[in-house]
């Protein structure tokens, strides 16, 4: 068993470095797109590499939860779909609103960072594996 | 489900802390055990018994029994 979420050392540093990833490639993307900075090219490049970094920080989580014992496995998945549930309840809705509403553009990335804030609100509430 | 863990640790003077790692699990999953906030799977129920050298039903007494055998 590993020494606990989200506790983990080797977790802990990994997904640091993948929101440090992501931030940057945002940060790159939005200096490099003022008066094209940065060819086309060099953008789709940096914007494969912030997708990427998406996916090692929920593959790394998934390998420190595949670790847990059967309780905490338990309640993060609780967890996990409990924020899930949120953020797509606000997707859809900001996607409405924005096509029909006059809502001003949110840029699709926010999807992420909004996850795991979600997730961290849940967290308090779901204590429990049971139904 | 119900249990008699928080009785049987108790008086080996254990702390959730020395039973899980006896068996393999967290404290948090020990606690949430002791408070019926876990329904345990086959397998840990089978460690935890175990653990105390007891039968899984002197650990968990089957809520599904009706006192009389067939």
């Amino acid at each position: 068993m590993d020494d606990g979420w989200p506790s983990s050392r080797p977790y802990v540093i990994g997904s640091t470095l993948m929101w440090i990833l992501f931030l940057l490639a945002i940060w790159l993307l939005a200096w490099g797109s003022e008066g094209d900075r940065l060819p086309l090219a060099a953008r789709s490049a940096i914007a494969i590499v912030l997708a990427l970094a998406v996916a090692g920080q929920f593959i790394a989580a998934y390998r420190l939860i595949a670790r847990q014992d059967e309780y905490v496995r338990g309640i993060t998945a609780k967890r996990m779909i409990a924020a899930a549930g949120v953020t797509i309840t606000a997707a859809v809705f900001a996607g409405v609103a924005e096509q029909f509403l006059g809502l001003r553009d949110l840029p699709m990335w926010l999807v992420y960072p909004f996850y795991w804030g979600a997730f961290g609100m849940v967290t308090p509430f779901i204590n429990d594996t049971r139904p | 489900m119900k249990s008699r863990l928080r009785v049987l640790r108790a008086e080996r003077g254990w702390t959730q802390e020395q039973l899980g790692t006896a068996i393999g699990v967290s404290r948090q999953a020990i606690n949430a055990l002791e408070a019926e906030r876990h329904d345990p799977s086959l397998d840990l129920a089978y460690r935890i018994a175990v653990a105390f050298g007891v039968s899984v039903e002197n650990v968990f007494p089957n809520p599904h029994h009706q006192g009389t055998k067939p």
